[in-house]
């Protein structure tokens, strides 16, 4: 049984002129159904008051509007009926001088490709409440923050008002020369700024893997191997005793992926990354995990909406490779109304079906790295959730010997707890995973 | 090149054991990539094999080739 949502246009009546002025009301029924004749299947909306949707001739004549009058003025109201009694609604309703026409749902345009920012860090920081967060020392400190992105360029971050600390001993790049701090500004500083915002007193690692060098063959591509490099030294890192880690914890955070199977082994072949659980750097992945890191990745830029051009029209099964592993966070991107953007990529993922697992604003006036564009893009959410796991674990370190303080306690914290638009608890979607996160400062008693 | 995984014992994990296992000589393996641990605890580290080797078919010591592929930054989407 499916429902039609309809409107119907009736001529003007007392009954009509009378419900249009209870518009304002704030209780009970502002239309009676005993009042108008409207065929027995139609379930009349009680709570919608009568609409005019015509100006009244005399008015109109009075203003000089130059509008057609030679039809009666009329009023909306609106109801369901069940499909299969719409041809007799429609036809009783031509029989008794009234018109019923389509109730469509409606939604906001997604956010897209091209479009201004239309909100800014200062919105960010309201809607994630990061003041009430960080009078309580949820900021970041004693946790070391890992960017594994195109380098980091901390002249930029202060001039925007930040005071970054980096570690240079614990960054690392294939380029040798690369100095960590020094990068061009560009997408690694967009993500630095981004993760920032709610961990400001975290410890930047910056970890410059995706650069023009050796097989890349796109613009600031990099190779695989150069992240599981980077990740094999945050794996050993984090091996070591709680006494003699450089950080209590460890946040990972990754905007970047294989960006189409193309450059992927052929399909079937053994040793393919994107859905092979065996591929290595997805089993270095499990094991960092294991060791106490937090690691996030953004579910990807090719939405079904208005995906990134780079997705060469593929917007199926996106979410592949280490973006899907079932231990990380994979991150959506949302705006400021928690809409999905229209570029941010839906699940299932490839490896693990409920991808992404949550999401995080983006399309903000934010670094302005990329001019007056917005900090956008799925690697603005996943940066702006690694902060706020970042300032988590300021007030709950990770301790290898207690197990609510693991990376998997505290992923499953943020899934229970998180805040969906729509008010379905504890309920997966492909577009926003389990939602926004919520409750934060409840971490505090849920982990300790 | 490609990845390789190697399963060495504690206290010889380098590249010439790791070269000895795939059955290829020490230079075919990238000195700059190193011995990159996958699974410590289990003593399985990833190696890069130079492309003009031919390594051993996988055993239970040594599995591959893995694909090594371009990736990315989701830079800020373009149309």
């Amino acid at each position: 049984m499916s429902i039609q949502r309809i409107l119907m246009l009736m001529p003007e009546s007392p009954a009509l002129v009378e419900s249009a002025n209870l518009a304002m009301s704030v209780e009970g029924p502002r239309i009676a159904r005993s009042e108008i004749g409207l065929h027995p299947a139609i379930h009349l909306d009680e709570s919608f008051a009568a609409t005019p949707i015509q100006i009244p001739r005399e008015r109109a004549q009075a203003l000089d509007l130059a509008i057609e009058s030679s039809r009666p003025a009329g009023f909306v109201l609106r109801g369901i009926v069940e499909a299969g009694d719409l041809p007799a609604v429609q036809a009783s309703a031509s029989e008794f001088g009234y018109e019923i026409h389509a109730d469509p749902e409606i939604g906001l345009l997604p956010t897209c490709t091209g479009d201004f920012p239309v909100f800014t860090v200062a919105d960010v920081r309201r809607l994630l409440g990061l003041s009430a967060l960080q009078a309580r020392g949820f900021d970041g400190s004693n946790v070391a923050l890992a960017i594994i992105d195109n380098g980091i360029n901390l002249r930029s971050l202060r001039e925007l008002g930040l005071a970054p600390k980096l570690d240079p001993q614990t960054s690392w790049s294939p380029l040798r020369a690369a100095v960590p701090g020094a990068a061009l500004p560009e997408h690694g500083t967009m993500c630095a700024y981004d993760a920032l915002l709610a961990a400001p007193n975290a410890t930047l690692l910056d970890h410059s893997v995706l650069l023009p060098t050796r097989l890349g063959t796109m613009e600031m591509d990099g190779i695989l191997s150069d992240a599981m490099k980077a990740f094999g030294m945050l794996l050993t890192m984090m091996l070591l005793p709680d006494d003699e880690r450089p950080f209590r914890s460890l946040v990972v955070s990754n905007s970047w992926a294989l960006l189409h199977p193309s450059y992927d082994f052929p399909p079937g072949a053994p040793g393919r990354y994107g859905d092979n659980p065996r591929h290595p750097f997805f089993t270095q992945v499990t094991n960092l995990v294991a060791a106490g890191a937090d690691v996030l990745f953004a579910a990807g830029n090719c939405g079904p909406r208005c995906p990134d051009k780079r997705c060469l029209g593929m917007i199926d099964n996106t979410i592949a490779g280490a973006n899907s592993h079932p231990d990380v966070l994979t991150v959506a991107g949302v705006d400021s109304t928690d809409t999905a953007a229209g570029f941010s990529a839906r699940g299932p993922g490839v490896l693990f079906p409920e991808k992404p697992d949550l999401a995080a604003y983006t399309h903000f006036l934010g670094s302005k790295v990329f001019g007056a564009r917005a900090d956008s893009g799925t690697s603005a959410a996943c940066a702006v959730l690694a902060g706020v796991v970042a300032a988590l674990r300021s007030a709950i370190p990770f301790v290898r010997a207690q197990a609510n303080r693991s990376p998997a306690a505290l992923k499953q914290f943020l899934l229970a707890n998180a805040r969906r638009p729509d008010g379905l608890a504890a309920t997966w979607t492909a577009d926003i995973g389990f939602g926004l996160p919520a409750n934060l400062l409840q971490a505090t008693t849920s982990l300790a | 090149m490609a990845i390789y995984t190697v399963k060495l014992l504690a206290g010889e994990e380098n590249l010439a054991n790791a070269a000895q296992k795939l059955r290829v000589e020490p230079a075919d393996l990238d000195p700059d990539f190193g011995l990159v641990p996958v699974a410590p605890a289990e003593g399985v580290y990833a190696v890069l094999v130079q492309g003009s080797a031919s390594p051993a078919a996988a055993d239970d010591d040594t599995d591959g080739p893995f694909a090594n592929p371009s990736i990315a930054t989701f830079r800020p989407p373009e149309s």
